[in-house]
């Protein structure tokens, strides 16, 4: 990727902070990313991985311990937070409860010393473009969450930032409006071509938003890719384990052809895709998603297949997931909903996978 | 970080970097630097400043000389034990009264007039002189006392302990009251529900699950009221006798001997007991906001019925709140007869004396130094607020501290000690920073001085008001504001005041009740030039003149009760952030 295209790059970014007790605790460690134009990139992870940290570093709220932020190439660590031209998204909403929804869009406008034609204008469209036209006059207190977090949206996109940020904007609306908005989110950031970092903990959020996704833990990135890769690819245990749901069972890796590795597993041998770090008689992993997994009544004869018992069953409309127990493994599946079809607990089913959807990671 | 590691070039590179690291985050945040060194400035100056130069004489060589002094002679014995006796026996009765008031007020059912009622009369010590009650209990129960005497026959002492105890606990209970009545809407119910659920009766309730849950509110109250008690001049100076406490030994010690080393020696006596308990009070009060937040509150829970109880509780409340008003009455009574008890004949020469000559300019002083104070010390409270709740400073602590001193130090005591601070031109580094500022031929007749007193004085209420609304406010309402482009000051101005209005208007009611209300920081600080109407109010009961004193306290409460009218037709309703709420 040429330096042209990154917008926002973080460069060695470390942030500690003392703690009460007057420990230093690293929150963010190391991190170096490239933000390119236009893309919205997503920062993931359980809390306290140092996702917020690294968003509040991008803003201005906190400074870096250490390392550079530049946002087209001029260095920007140092520089107050309301010289920086970002927008934020809080998780709080955090509108001016004593302003009407018009001045809270207009807020920045009227620091900018906009035109008074100019600030009315921006303010309808971008009420407009967020479905709220007509509550200009309303305070934040009479508007519902959903409408709330739209006007903080346009507040935000109103000053025309050069980088939009997002707070885990969607956590404190029900799952149903959450699913509504951030498709809108979506829509308006690839339609204005805003430059955007969203933090979630939400992997089904990052999955559907984002250009690419960047996974920390513990202050540290993990990976950053594509949702696809994320999920398909992962480049840690830690990333298959966060995102998603996954199974891991014992492999001896005995050879290496290209992309994939000549694995021996359960008495067999599969040849599977694998983690460019996997070596022969290295330790490793195989990680095989829940829907990957197939399974068919005990009673059909199957060379592949293994045998597990149902430990556990929900069925939930769509899909049905299963506990297996399976050689002191316990592996979750999720089967497809088939009218007629629903194993029992304690019944014995036969278990098997496609060896193309599973994934050979190294152990450590 | 750890600069302290040593000269190694490694950990001086790093200090270095630390070092550069808090110098650009200060430069950044330029209107934090400016703001907390005008607060830090004025701590300083106003507050510590004093303190620290009657601590130096009390312990210079001379002090120490009066020291042993005082600790051996068996006078000073006497009055030490006096001062505690008295401060717990107004905290134990002021407690009660307050709880009984607060109990009333939340947990019985009563009709609404009486628990207005009762209201009323817990607010209004808040707008009178402190000692205002003292003069009218002389009145009422002295020796030749209205009902005492003249209904009953009785030759009954006021003077003493056990009137000082009468007038100190209606003057001071309002703080006990407020703040038990705060917890019992705060507590929750489903507690008391719970309680009664697994089979415990109403008494059982009480004595297992609500005293237990109020016990450190109810410490707090104990522990401010001893501290005013003991702190209180005006009282003892009216109604002591021969009761002598530290406050008004003090007292003697400046205006009688005008000895300042033996004023900075009591001073110290008095100030170690009203420290120390004031910081275990705000121990406690940390506690008791912490206890009182459990869960949300859910309705408003039974209230007793049981005439058992009520009667005696509500019977008991009317008692005292009629006393109050009794009081009261025979203060605005006194104020418009020729000598209450005495000559009853209706007259205007109480407010004729006080309205022209010396009265004038008393109240005319007082107003306008109160109203210089007013609008500086709300403000102050707030950014010092501002900076305590937000800032990322180790000092915000201290500045915290520092600025709570200005109550939790006995007024008397800043008396002193500005005495001993501005009697000369302060000077730093050979630089004059301040003229002279009290005693003869001092900047503005001591009038400067006296805004200060006031000023620190009134503070440290608004100091703990805008915390408390600043920490309802999500921080991240004012990054917004910064992150669209607006400036600390802006922000400060357009976002964070507006939403803590409620909590600055009750600050600037407050600060002009309590500066025209001040009794013991000024009266060593008063010149001939400048006059303030609770001095004069003194002077006239010393006098025996108490119709003229009555009229003063009259005229004062008026000013009082027009301001805070003014001050919610101009602050309070205009854009209030409770309309907000509507």
């Amino acid at each position: 990727m040429s330096e042209l295209q990154d917008l926002l790059v973080l460069e060695h970014v470390t942030k500690v902070f003392e703690s009460r007790e007057g420990r230093n605790v690293v929150a963010v460690n190391d991190v170096s990313l490239s933000i390119r134009k236009g893309e919205l990139i997503t920062l993931l992870g359980p809390s306290g991985c140092g996702k917020t940290t690294t968003l509040r570093l991008i803003a201005g709220f906190e400074l870096p311990t250490r390392g550079r932020i530049l946002l087209e190439g001029q260095d920007i660590a140092y520089l107050p937070p309301n010289k920086r031209e970002m927008g934020m998204v809080f998780q709080s909403y955090a509108l001016f409860p004593h302003l009407s929804v018009f001045e809270n869009i207009a807020y920045g406008l009227r620091l900018r010393r906009l035109s008074k034609e100019e600030i009315e204008q921006r303010v309808r469209t971008f009420m407009a473009l967020v479905n709220l036209t007509g509550l200009e006059q309303r305070k934040p207190a009479a508007l519902s969450g959903g409408q709330q977090q739209r006007v903080a949206l346009a507040r935000a996109m109103a000053i025309r930032p050069r980088v939009l940020l997002f707070d885990e904007p969607l956590s404190n609306l029900d799952a149903k409006l959450r699913v509504a908005l951030r498709a809108e989110i979506r829509q308006i950031q690839q339609r204005l071509g805003i430059t955007s970092v969203y933090v979630t903990h939400d992997q089904s959020e990052a999955m559907a938003l984002s250009d690419r996704i960047v996974v920390m833990n513990e202050g540290r990135v993990e990976q950053v890719g594509t949702p696809e890769e994320v999920y398909h690819r992962p480049a840690t245990l830690f990333v298959a384990d966060f995102v998603g749901r996954a199974n891991f069972l014992p492999v001896e890796v005995l050879q290496l052809e290209n992309t994939h590795a000549i694995v021996q597993f359960a008495g067999k041998r599969l040849c599977t895709p694998a983690h460019p770090d996997v070596r022969p008689n290295k330790p490793a992993v195989l990680m095989v998603r829940p829907e990957a997994i197939r399974l068919t009544s005990h009673a059909l004869e199957s060379n592949d297949a293994l045998d597990g018992v149902v430990r556990n069953v929900a069925f939930l409309g769509h899909y049905v997931e299963y506990e297996l127990t399976w050689d002191q493994h316990v592996l979750s599946v999720e089967d497809e909903s088939l009218p007629g079809r629903l194993f029992r607990q304690g019944e014995r089913v036969r278990w098997y996978f496609d060896p193309e959807r599973a994934f050979v990671l190294p152990k450590r | 970080m750890d600069a302290s590691l040593g000269p190694s070039p490694l950990s001086r590179a790093r200090f270095l970097r630390s070092f550069t690291h808090s110098l650009r985050l200060l430069l950044r945040d330029s209107s934090l630097l400016i703001a907390f060194g005008v607060a830090v400035a004025f701590v300083g100056i106003a507050v510590l400043y004093p303190l620290v130069a009657t601590l130096s004489r009390a312990f210079s060589a001379e002090g120490a000389a009066v020291l042993a002094n005082v600790l051996a002679r068996p006078v000073f014995h006497r009055i030490i034990l006096n001062t505690l006796a008295l401060g717990l026996t107004v905290a134990t009765a002021g407690t009660l009264v307050g709880f009984l008031f607060a109990w009333v007020q939340v947990r019985v059912a009563a009709p609404q007039w009486i628990k207005r009622f009762i209201h009323t009369a817990a607010l209004v010590p808040v707008v009178s002189p402190p000692f205002a009650v003292a003069v009218a209990a002389i009145v009422l129960f002295g020796r030749n006392g209205l009902l005492t005497y003249q209904l009953f026959g009785l030759r009954t002492d006021i003077y003493g302990l056990p009137g000082l105890t009468l007038v100190m606990t209606l003057s001071f209970f309002t703080v006990a009251y407020l703040t038990l009545r705060g917890l019992l809407y705060g507590l929750d119910p489903s507690l008391d529900e719970a309680a009664a659920n697994l089979g415990a009766g109403r008494w059982h309730q009480f004595r297992t699950v609500t005293l237990p849950m109020l016990l450190p509110g109810i410490a707090s109250a104990f522990l401010l009221l001893f501290v005013e008690a003991i702190a209180d001049l005006g009282n003892p100076l009216v109604l002591g006798g021969n009761y002598t406490v530290l406050a008004t030994r003090l007292y003697l010690a400046i205006i009688g001997e005008y000895d300042l080393t033996a004023g900075a020696v009591l001073s110290v006596l008095l100030l170690v007991p009203s420290l120390a308990l004031y910081l275990l009070q705000w121990r406690l009060a940390t506690s008791a906001s912490v206890v009182s937040i459990t869960g949300k509150p859910s309705g408003r829970g039974r209230l007793i019925t049981d005439k058992r109880a009520t009667i005696p509780l509500v019977g008991g409340a009317l008692l005292i709140a009629a006393l109050v008003f009794l009081i009261y009455g025979t203060i605005l009574v006194g104020a418009f007869v020729v000598s209450l008890g005495v000559n009853n004949a209706l007259t205007l020469r109480n407010f004729e004396f006080v309205l022209v000559g010396y009265g004038a300019k008393a109240i005319i002083d007082t107003t306008l130094l109160s109203l210089l104070a007013t609008p500086v010390a709300a403000l102050l409270g707030m950014v010092i607020a501002f900076l305590v709740v937000r800032g990322k400073f180790h000092a915000r602590n201290a500045l915290d501290f520092g600025t709570m001193l200005g109550i939790a130090v006995p007024g008397t005591i800043f008396g002193i000690g500005y005495l001993l601070a501005f009697n000369t031109p302060t000077e730093v580094l050979g630089i004059t920073v301040l003229p002279k500022l009290t005693g003869g031929a001092a900047v503005f007749g001591g009038a400067l001085a006296i805004v200060m007193v006031y000023i620190i004085r009134s503070t440290p209420a608004g100091l703990r008001s805008g915390v408390a609304a600043l920490q309802q406010i999500d921080p991240s309402i004012e990054e917004a504001a910064v992150s669209l482009g607006g400036s600390r000051p802006t922000t400060f101005r357009r976002i964070v005041l507006p939403l803590i209005r409620p909590a600055f208007f009750s600050s600037l009611i407050y600060a002009f009740a309590r500066s025209m209300t001040t009794v013991s920081a000024i009266l060593f600080l008063t010149t001939p030039q400048t006059r303030i109407m609770t001095q004069q109010i003194l002077n006239e009961t010393d006098a025996g003149r108490f119709g003229n004193a009555f009229a003063y306290v009259v005229i004062l409460i008026a000013i009082v009760l027009v301001a805070i009218g003014l001050l919610s037709i101009f602050v309070g309703t205009r854009t209030g952030a409770e309309r907000e709420a509507a």
